[in-house]
Formats: structure tokens, C-alpha cells, sequence
């Protein structure tokens, strides 16, 4: 249900169903529980090559108000606004110094949030996370997604460490 | 109050008018709403005032001791507690969470005053973690971290989240008005 520019109501005028639905069902609704939301996240390893780029993919949705996803890897924003996205991104390496960049993309601001990340390797094959969150102006139905990049000598392995990373999330905030 | 749909509307109704008006202001708004006659979504925001060890090489749970306060937060605070529940509505922000998709945020500074190569922080739903920060230092030489997680969390009655910190190489004591925090604030119901 669309938004409806909140009414205004003149001396004498007759309360009637349509506009107390619209007023008070339909826009509080669209203001509360009819938010688009969804947060996903990966039951398996996955790989990110040396000087390549993947665009990570999400196999398990734990909720998705308003039909955001598209695909394990394209979530949409099925209402056009304001979004704020946020990623957890963990990886398992073992070189001595690498690094890797995490962004979420939108067709419209393309890498809208982006983080590099550092690991000094102390020998015994750590690895490390990184969380990044954003906000986005979105079209309706514009497409974001997770993309990791790295350019060391290594490939490196996206964590899917039980059940807590990587992880995807994305709600609506406001219209345009 | 919990969430409730909001009616729908049919002609004749208007002998319900007045009290229909009075409840949608404690049904489908309250979760908009702070104490009484204050709009905004509910939120909290805690924080650590005293120190609190955290051991090399275990998990610890961060035992929250304050809330901020605000006048625009409009909240009670709670003392010596690590969890935050979710406990089928209310206006108890911090402990008794509306059920629904939060918001959270929570992070610390790990010590600067030590060599450490790694430090976590974990977001708990019913004692099991649900994200995890984890942040490497530089061996041999005193630096500082930040691990910190912003997501989002689906709560149903009776959920409860908590954090945890886990530190390699030294104990740790977090004590400060920045660090650790750990604040909320509700976006929709289920």
C-alpha cells in the first residue's frame, strides 16, 4: 500500500470509513509493519580467488519483509527510499600480510559503502571480520549486493562459521 | 503495549469513534512512542561506567551498568544487567523489548596500553551467537581496535540478547563512557 499525504480535516466535514482507513490503517501500517526488511546470511565456505571479486551469496533468509530478495546475491529495494544496508564479513587466510574490501552496491551510487580491511598475520592462520553499515537513496526495485575483493597471492576463504557470518541485512527508513 | 493492526474502518462505526481514537494511540502506535505523550521509536542505549576484567582467552559477558539517558530517549535506568529481553511489549526500553526487527548496534575499544593481536565481540540471541566482530591487532607493539556489529535481529517474546567480548594475549579492563556500548531501536513488528 502506497503512502497518502496525510489528510486535513475542516470544521463539519463527515468522518467516513475510507478516509479513517486510509488515514489510520493504511498509513500507519505503511510507517510500521508493512517495512521492508531482511536479514540473510551463508551456511558455507566461500571462496574469494586472488585478484578477483565475489559477490557474495546468501543461501539461508532468516526473515524478508516485503519480498527483498531477488536471488542469493541481489537483494531488492521493493520499496522505492531510503535504505540502510549492513554486512558482516569474516574471512580465514594464512599469508603473512593481506588485505581484502568489502562494499555493498546499489546500480545507483555503485559501491555506496566501503571498507578495507588489514590483517597482519601473527603465524597461525587467524583470520578476521569486518562490519560495515551504510545508508542509500534506492529506486524501487534497486538491486544491492556484497562484493569482497582481495589482490594478494593467496585465495582466501569466506567464513561461514556456524551460523553468524556472513551476514546481509537491509530496511527501509523513509521515501524519497 | 504491543503492536496491534490497526482496524479497518466501516461506515456506521462513528458510535466507536472516540474510543477507537483513544486506543490507537496505545495499540499501533505505542511502539512509536516513549512514556507519555512522547513520539520516536523505541530505543535504548547502554553503556559500561565501571571496569570490568575480561580474562586472556575467554569469553566474558559484558555486565551493563547504565543507560544513557536523554530527554529525547525518555527511558528508566536499569542497573547490573547483561541482557536485554524481549518479553511481549512494553515500555521498559532496554529489558523488556517489543517484539519485532531491532536494529542493534554494540562495539568496544580493545586496550592501548597493551601488545594484543586479536580481539571479538559477539551479539547473542538465547545464549547463542548470532554475529561476531573479530579484530587483529598488531603483534608486539600497543595499538587499538574496534570491533563493533550493526545488524539487524528479529525478537519474539521472551528473546534475550547479550554480548560478549573475547580477548587473546592479556587481560583486558573495559571501563569508560564510550566503550562498550550497545544500543537499539525497534523498526517493525513481526
Amino acid at each position: 500500500m502506497a503512502w497518502t499525504a496525510p489528510h486535513t480535516w475542516v470544521v463539519g466535514e463527515l468522518i467516513d470509513a475510507a478516509t479513517l482507513n486510509t488515514e489510520w490503517r493504511d498509513n500507519v501500517k505503511y510507517l510500521t509493519s508493512d517495512i521492508p526488511a531482511f536479514r540473510a546470511r551463508h551456511s558455507v565456505n566461500q571462496n574469494v580467488n586472488n585478484g578477483a571479486t565475489l559477490t557474495v551469496a546468501f543461501d539461508t533468509t532468516e526473515f524478508d519483509f516485503g519480498s527483498c530478495k531477488v536471488s542469493n546475491t541481489l537483494w531488492q529495494a521493493s520499496r522505492a527510499g531510503v535504505w540502510r544496508y549492513s554486512t558482516t564479513i569474516g574471512l580465514t587466510f594464512d599469508t603473512t600480510y593481506t588485505f581484502f574490501t568489502v562494499s555493498v552496491n546499489t546500480p545507483v551510487a555503485g559501491n555506496f559503502c566501503r571498507q578495507s580491511f588489514v590483517k597482519r598475520n601473527n603465524g597461525t592462520g587467524e583470520g578476521g571480520t569486518t562490519n560495515l553499515s551504510g545508508v542509500v537513496k534506492c529506486a524501487l526495485n534497486d538491486q544491492a549486493s556484497v562484493q569482497v575483493a582481495h589482490g594478494d597471492t593467496n585465495a582466501l576463504v569466506l567464513n561461514a562459521v556456524t551460523a553468524y557470518i556472513p551476514i546481509f541485512t537491509g530496511y527501509w527508513m523513509r521515501d524519497l | 503495549m504491543a503492536w496491534t493492526t490497526p482496524r479497518t474502518w466501516v461506515d456506521g462505526d462513528d458510535a466507536s469513534l472516540l474510543s477507537e481514537m483513544t486506543n490507537i494511540n496505545s495499540g499501533p502506535l505505542s511502539p512509536l512512542r516513549y512514556g507519555t505523550g512522547n513520539y520516536g521509536r523505541h530505543a535504548f542505549t547502554m553503556f559500561r561506567s565501571t571496569a570490568q576484567t575480561v580474562t586472556n582467552g575467554n569469553w566474558s559477558t559484558i555486565q551493563w551498568n547504565a543507560i544513557y539517558q536523554s530527554g529525547s530517549f525518555g527511558v528508566t535506568p536499569i542497573t547490573a544487567t547483561n541482557v536485554v529481553t524481549c518479553a511481549g511489549g512494553g515500555n521498559n526500553y532496554g529489558q523488556n523489548l517489543e517484539p519485532g526487527v531491532w536494529c542493534i548496534n554494540t562495539g568496544y575499544q580493545a586496550p592501548t596500553t597493551v601488545a594484543q593481536y586479536q580481539a571479538f565481540i559477539g551479539l547473542l540471541k538465547n545464549a547463542n551467537y548470532i554475529e561476531l566482530d573479530q579484530r587483529v591487532g598488531k603483534t608486539a607493539t600497543a595499538n587499538i581496535v574496534f570491533p563493533n556489529i550493526s545488524s539487524l535481529v528479529q525478537l519474539v517474546a521472551s528473546d534475550a540478547l547479550s554480548v560478549q567480548v573475547f580477548q587473546y594475549a592479556t587481560a583486558l579492563t573495559i571501563a569508560n563512557y564510550y566503550s562498550p556500548v550497545f544500543n537499539g531501536f525497534w523498526i517493525r513488528p513481526n
